[in-house]
């Protein structure tokens, strides 16, 4: 039995959702009125994981949305970031991510987090595609001056997807 | 009387199941067996062959409760009551026995004091100086009609006896008279020590000796009177007396001065006052035995003239006649109940325990395997929702036995399947030329979601990684269309993987109905140039390690590249895709590292994921140093077996090591 969890605020034609738990094969998305609906924000800090059963349900919900709305997901987690790097479809070609949680350790502070990446501030549009400003994240994580914090995951693999936005 | 109150308790506590308990066990070796879908009611106990009955059975286990406790209760009831009653009845006679012997001593007080009032006139006109009377005297001799014969001796100095001055008789008083000086001289004796001395006359019932001395002994003038009176009229309040049995008796002796014929009695009127004067107190009650069977109940009241007490008594059977009556009449009374309980305990034991004998039978029923056998409800209450609740939990039953019967099968079935989809797999460790070819799976459950293949056409190898949608026999089923498709592309010429892919997303999309998708990577290795073409249909991307030197040490995450230059929809989603492809250039002694996502999923017991990051460090580790693909291949699966520790798997595993070496260095290595 799922654990996904959601709930809607419809802000004029503005549709803001948050969702939580795992998608897997007992999610039900909700409904979105794709008549007067013209831009869907998604919070998907909740999520929890997903699952193949899952991936499916997601791209048969947000493929109509995405056609007759803009959508915009903040505060994307780790799982669902790579999904938008393996699966395609899985971020809408029109999409937008206005920010994503980024993975980080350090095995000398015994350290394991995420750090949240805002399109604009953090990222930033550069002449060879998407800068990205690791290092003061990684600062801020620890005061140890020794702390040999980094990535958790393959820079070439998780960024992938910034270069289709 | 406890050995005896000990058998009985042992013998209720057997028979109520209370002690030495036996269980009865159903033969749990019997075979169990499907009902045959037949329903039928049970209303015969001979419905029943071979069935045993152990132990009483619960009816009469009942009948014996019903009987034996209101059987024990009146019991205990009735030797209370006789024993209250009993107390109460000899309180009564004691009580009423004591007021009968007051009241008679009172009686004999006054009747003589009478006497000797009519005495002390008659002693009044005695006139020492002639030792005679006056005529007054006599008159009052003849005028009380009670007298019968008086005397009146007097105290002689010089031969220190009493002399006999008077003597007056009537006709009777002679008779009386005669023959009877020893008493009289013993009563003249006994009135010097006493002012009054009371005697009965032997051989009359109604005849009283009254002595009464006139003056102290001190005074030699003193006078001592006799008077032989009829004490019949006295005598008539000893003889109406009920059950009592009363007599005035002297303290001294005990003999008995007048009262009640006593010829009969098998006791001494001696021997009870005996026992009476114990208390000395003016007047008493007392219980006594004079044998073993006959017990009195006594009082005594003293008279308070001469030493006379008055004794009454009553034998004890007698007066607790209207007790025996009573315990009589209430031992009828509860053999009556008794009765009615027994009547009332067959037809209840039969009534409650007719229903639980029916669901005894279709217990045994189901106990040997026959559950399709069902129990009338009946009117309701407890035992008839326990045989609704018996109906719905044999159905339960026979539901779960056919879901058993059922899983079974299908377990079988889903092991069939297992071991035929394990022929979808190749072998685990292959050399085809210049590709050497180390894989391994574990599918979460008996059958996968998970494929990989290899095979040969011309000089390309091509290597098959997919992943079905969720895991199990669904999308095991996919895999094997997968498999049936790869065997169908590679029987022709060579095909571009972009193409094989396309051909695959039909099949597969054809075959689930858009339902179930697949993730793939397919790589076809020129084995003479090195150069890979590959595409990914949103598959895991595949890592690179490019060939380390034996001083370059234990790969670092940055030396793994991923290869994602191209990716493509799911296989399935669609039906009409294209699926763009791209290349790799591979060089001697460089690894692609095949994996399906359940690798990086898998949770330990913390139910921590191993994540991408962990998992290269074990590939860096497995794949160091120059050991042979599958040696790399095992150290890597043990560390991801180490780092789950037996916790079950999420997803299936897939994992494929694949090292290019070219032939000319083979030969090369061959030659050295």
């Amino acid at each position: 039995m799922s654990d996904f969890k959601h709930t809607a605020k419809l802000n004029g034609d503005t549709l803001n959702l948050v969702f939580e738990g795992a998608i897997d094969e007992d999610t039900d998305f909700p409904p979105v009125d794709l008549n007067s609906v013209k831009k869907v924000v998604i919070d998907l800090n909740g999520i929890r994981a997903i699952n193949s059963v899952g991936i499916r349900e997601w791209l048969a919900w947000i493929r109509p949305v995405a056609q007759a709305a803009t959508i915009t997901l903040e505060r994307c987690p780790k799982s669902m970031v790579l999904q938008f790097n393996m699966v395609d479809g899985f971020l809408p070609p029109k999409a937008k991510v206005s920010s994503f949680y980024v993975p980080y350790f350090c095995e000398k502070c015994d350290f394991e987090g995420s750090h949240l990446f805002t399109m604009g501030k953090d990222v930033t549009n550069g002449p060879n595609g998407p800068v990205i400003n690791f290092n003061a994240k990684a600062a801020s994580s620890c005061s140890d001056a020794a702390c040999g914090i980094e990535l958790d995951v393959s820079e070439a693999k998780y960024f992938q997807f910034l270069k289709r936005l | 009387m406890k050995h005896s109150l000990g058998i009985l308790l042992q013998f209720i506590f057997r028979t109520l199941g209370l002690g030495n308990r036996r269980t009865m066990v159903a033969n749990s070796r019997k075979t169990h067996r499907l009902g045959k879908g037949r329903s039928y009611l049970l209303r015969n106990p001979a419905d029943m062959p071979g069935m045993v009955v152990r132990g009483l059975s619960l009816r009469y286990k009942l009948m014996a409760a019903l009987m034996i406790i209101p059987l024990l209760g009146l019991t205990l009831f009735l030797a209370m009551a006789k024993s209250i009653f009993e107390r109460d009845k000899i309180a009564y006679v004691f009580d009423s026995s004591l007021s009968v012997s007051k009241t008679r001593a009172a009686r004999v007080s006054s009747e003589i004091a009478s006497m000797i009032s009519v005495a002390q006139a008659i002693v009044l006109n005695y006139r020492a100086d002639t030792k005679n009377l006056a005529e007054s005297g006599t008159y009052f001799f003849d005028r009380e009609p009670k007298f019968e014969a008086f005397r009146v001796y007097a105290w002689n100095q010089e031969t220190s006896k009493y002399d006999l001055n008077v003597d007056l008789t009537k006709p009777n008083g002679k008779r009386l008279l005669e023959g009877r000086d020893a008493i009289i001289d013993d009563v003249v004796k006994q009135a010097k020590a006493r002012p009054v001395v009371v005697r009965g006359l032997d051989s009359t019932a109604d005849r009283i000796v009254l002595a009464a001395r006139f003056g102290e002994v001190s005074d030699l003038r003193h006078v001592i009177a006799i008077a032989i009176f009829d004490a019949t009229e006295l005598a008539e309040v000893f003889t109406d007396s009920g059950r009592h049995v009363s007599f005035l008796s002297r303290k001294d002796t005990g003999g008995v001065v007048l009262g009640a014929d006593l010829q009969a009695v098998n006791w001494d009127p001696a021997d009870i006052w005996s026992t009476l004067s114990a208390k000395k107190t003016p007047e008493g009650i007392e219980e006594i035995m004079v044998s073993k069977k006959d017990n009195f109940l006594a009082s005594f009241s003293e008279v308070g003239i001469a030493d006379l007490v008055v004794i009454s008594m009553v034998e004890k059977r007698a007066a607790l006649a209207a007790v025996s009556v009573l315990l009589r009449k209430s031992a009828l009374f509860f053999v009556l109940v008794i009765a009615a309980t027994m009547i009332i305990a067959v037809f209840a034991s039969r009534g409650m325990t007719f229903a639980l004998s029916r669901l005894s039978e279709a217990t045994q029923r189901v106990a040997e395997g026959d559950f399709a056998v069902r129990v009338e409800v009946g009117a309701g209450g407890e035992i008839g929702q326990l045989a609704k609740s018996f109906n719905t939990m044999a159905g339960e039953v026979s539901r779960l036995m056919l879901e058993t019967a059922e899983k079974a099968r299908m377990e079988s079935e889903l092991a069939t399947a297992r071991t035929v989809q394990e022929t979808l797999f190749p072998e685990s460790f292959q050399h085809l030329g210049a590709v050497e070819i180390a894989g391994h799976y574990v599918p979460a459950s008996e059958c996968g979601g998970d494929w990989w293949f290899y095979c040969e056409n011309g000089d390309k190898v091509y290597i098959w990684v997919g992943d079905a949608t969720g895991h199990g026999a669904p999308a095991a089923l996919v895999t094997s269309a997968a498999r049936a498709v790869v065997s169908v592309i590679t029987s022709g010429p060579e095909m571009p993987v972009g193409e094989c892919l396309r051909i695959m997303n039909r099949a597969i999309y054809d075959t689930s109905k858009g339902k179930m998708m697949m993730t793939f990577f397919l790589a076809c290795i020129d084995r003479s140039t090195g150069e890979v073409s590959y595409s990914n249909a949103s598959h895991e991307a595949p890592l690179v390690l490019r060939a380390r030197g034996p001083n370059d040490g234990e790969a670092k995450r940055n030396d793994f590249e991923p290869v994602i230059d191209v990716n493509n929809p799911r296989l399935g989603e669609q039906p009409d895709r294209v699926f763009k492809e791209s290349k790799l250039q591979l060089a001697d002694g460089d690894i692609i590292v095949f994996y399906t996502d359940g690798v990086i999923d898998l949770k330990n017991t913390e139910a921590k994921q191993l994540g991408e990051r962990r998992f290269i460090k074990m590939l860096a580790s497995g794949l160091s140093g120059s050991t042979g693909l599958p040696h790399s291949l095992g150290s890597i699966v043990q560390s991801l077996e180490d780092f789950r520790t037996n916790v079950p798997l999420d997803d299936d595993v897939t994992l494929i090591l694949c090292r290019y070496q070219s032939i000319a260095v083979d030969a090369k290595k061959g030659a050295s």
